[in-house]
């Protein structure tokens, strides 16, 4: 789990994930209206998924070990979802922290339950895509 | 505007009816009696560019730009606002407001608009009256009885106003044309008066706006009606326009107005619905408002930040599609494709394939269902994305070696004659337990011999290897050089092709060593 963290942490995606929290969180303050929040959701899911692509060669190295050395589906999908949960907190931080100064307290809610059941769901197409 | 739609929507009807025509046409009875289709002589240059659009249209990270590309110009045409595009100009005017449109103004509407104005509508044809050419000047006055005389254009005004009231037409002291020309052209009795038009030739309203016929300026000059005495003032009666402009003719119509100054900050919207630009005086400031659009500086950091947007997903998910780019790149290295002719492939085929997945939304744009503002962030994006993948392949495709494709090489000093060969081999592979030698010659060319071999691989059925055995001379030694070309008439996989090959090759290879050695 320690190494999931590790490895998410200095991943270049992790980059790229705290620059698109940067540049989205200004639009959301010049741009206050629920539509744009909602697309700024929906991006910010096509920002892991891009931040998991550009890192996915060592997400493949480190999955491949934990298969090889015998590590069982559910550690796995554990520290694929530690490391997909890594790159999901800075963008729920701030999402949150916004949502919640413009009194959008119901879009808060629903943006952390997408969140959870994101971390959860796309830990079964990694994990799947590399078995392969 | 529902004419418009409802065209839209049936070209692109017809359009999709026809694309689906053609593709039933053409494609027609494959699926039944599976007919082999011609052979077709494909440029290799169309057939790279159709590779690279169609991996680019297929692949995830390119989906995922589209996506975001897609959802970010949809964003930005939502938040975008827009607004008039306003100048100050540096003169002092002496009027509460001036609005120029390049066409007619029925007089009905200005009357309905405004109170206090001067309405002048500017005909820029010549009409032939006598031996001269004159251009006509139609005008209305409204003015208010008390306004203080204090400043020339007041005083020009007046003057004019006061004959053209009592139905005078006014030309040049130095005019040739009489009342009775004019009164027969109009077949109307009018009284003619002659005053120097010298003042209102020179009178300007704006910079390059004229009282009198003005086209603008060009190089600093000004291009208006020079000569007093090719200048005609009408009044504005019944049917006068009419008269001059039977059909359509170029004309501009120009409104000085004295009406108050908030009317027109109030009424900014419905007086550029009518007129091209106004020139409002406020606070003895002339403020030009033009009738085009400008985005507001906050849609601008709009497009500002959504570009930075998808250049940061674009960025780290393009990484993937440039690996797929050099594998194919390593590929066609062999071929002999050098890396800029490749470069400059990908640039094209990036650019076809955004084009047309552009055409969704320009579609919307065209219908007004979304502004321009939306194209116009996909495409400042999709250039951006096209200059970086670009740039990044430079930057990662070093210069590739060939890999090994079926074929060795060896160099050794003993010579054996081909016929020997050929028999040799020949008797090696008659009693092979994979292959079975169908054909096997010598052929003797002007600097080298060919040996060839064709050879059916037995534990399939029509799989065959054509093996070339090229020997030449290098210095003193002599070069034999195998190449092993595998072909299948089977759905074979080409893991499976490929070590079907490498067999092939070692059966010839181990061949040719034990007949030289023998």
């Amino acid at each position: 789990m320690t190494k999931s963290i590790k490895l998410s942490i200095t991943g270049k995606g992790m980059i790229y994930v705290c620059l698109y929290v940067i540049a989205s969180s200004i639009y959301i303050s010049i741009f206050v209206k629920l539509l744009v929040f909602l697309n700024m959701i929906i991006l910010s899911f096509f920002a892991i998924i891009a931040s998991i692509l550009s890192d996915r060669k060592t997400l493949y190295q480190y999955i491949s070990v934990l298969i090889f050395s015998g590590a069982k589906k559910k550690t796995i999908l554990f520290c694929t979802r530690t490391y997909i949960l890594i790159r999901v907190i800075p963008i729920f931080l701030a999402y949150t922290t916004l949502f919640i100064y413009f009194n959008f307290y119901l879009i808060t809610i629903i943006t952390g339950l997408t969140y959870v059941f994101f971390v959860l769901y796309l830990s079964y197409p990694i994990y799947k895509a590399i078995k392969k | 505007m529902t004419v418009n739609i409802i065209a839209a929507l049936i070209s692109i009807l017809t359009l999709y009816i026809g694309i689906i025509v053609y593709i039933t046409l053409k494609y027609k009875g494959f699926v039944e009696e599976d007919i082999l289709s011609e052979v077709k002589l494909i440029s290799p240059a169309f057939k790279l560019i159709k590779n690279i659009v169609s991996r680019a249209l297929l692949s995830i990270e390119i989906i995922l730009i589209l996506l975001t590309m897609y959802i970010l110009s949809f964003t930005v045409a939502y938040t975008s606002t827009f607004s008039y595009s306003s100048q100050i100009l540096d003169i002092k005017i002496e009027y509460n407001s001036l609005m120029v449109r390049k066409e007619l103004v029925p007089i009905e509407v200005i009357t309905s608009k405004l109170h206090y104005f001067i309405a002048e509508y500017q005909i820029f044809k010549g009409f032939n009256l006598g031996n001269n050419t004159y251009y006509v000047l139609i005008a209305k006055c409204a003015l208010p009885d008390n306004y203080e005389e204090n400043s020339t254009l007041i005083v020009e005004l007046n003057k004019l106003c006061k004959y053209l009231s009592s139905n005078y037409v006014i030309v040049d002291d130095d005019s040739l044309l009489d009342k009775e020309t004019i009164s027969s052209f109009l077949n109307i009795s009018l009284n003619l008066i002659k005053v120097d038009l010298t003042k209102l030739i020179n009178l300007e309203l704006a910079p390059g706006v004229y009282f009198v016929h003005s086209i603008g300026i060009l190089g600093g000059l000004s291009l208006r009606i020079e000569n007093p005495k090719e200048l005609i003032l009408l009044p504005m009666m019944n049917n006068i326009l009419a008269s001059f402009c039977p059909q359509e003719c170029d004309i501009q119509t120009l409104v000085i107005s004295f009406d108050s100054i908030e009317k027109f900050k109030i009424n900014t919207d419905e007086f550029l619905k009518i007129f091209d630009y106004i020139i409002i005086n406020i606070d003895g400031k002339a403020i030009a408002i033009s009738k085009s659009f400008t985005p507001t500086p906050k849609t601008i950091l709009g497009i500002i930040l959504s570009f930075f947007i998808s250049m940061i997903l674009m960025y780290s998910v393009g990484g993937g599609f440039i690996e797929k780019m050099l594998s194919v790149y390593n590929n066609l290295y062999v071929l002999g494709v050098t890396k800029n002719f490749f470069r400059s492939a990908i640039l094209l085929g990036l650019m076809i394939a955004f084009l047309l997945t552009s055409l969704p939304l320009a579609t919307l744009s065209w219908l007004g269902y979304v502004n321009g503002i939306a194209l116009l962030n996909y495409f400042i994006s999709s250039i951006g994305f096209i200059i970086l993948t670009s740039n990044r392949f430079h930057g990662t495709a070093r210069l590739m070696y060939p890999g090994i494709i079926g074929g060795h090489t060896y160099v050794i000093d003993t010579f054996i004659s081909m016929d020997k060969l050929v028999s040799c081999l020949r008797e090696m592979l008659i009693d092979d337990d994979f292959f079975t030698v169908t054909e096997i010659e010598g052929i003797r060319e002007e600097r080298f011999n060919v040996v060839r071999v064709e050879l059916i691989y037995k534990k399939a059925l029509s799989t065959l290897a054509s093996v070339e055995i090229y020997i030449d001379k290098v210095d003193s030694n002599v070069r034999y050089n195998i190449v092993v070309d595998i072909w299948s008439l089977e759905d074979s996989s080409p893991q499976s092709l490929s070590s079907i090959q490498r067999l092939a090759l070692s059966k010839i290879s181990g061949g040719v060593l034990t007949c030289i050695e023998s």
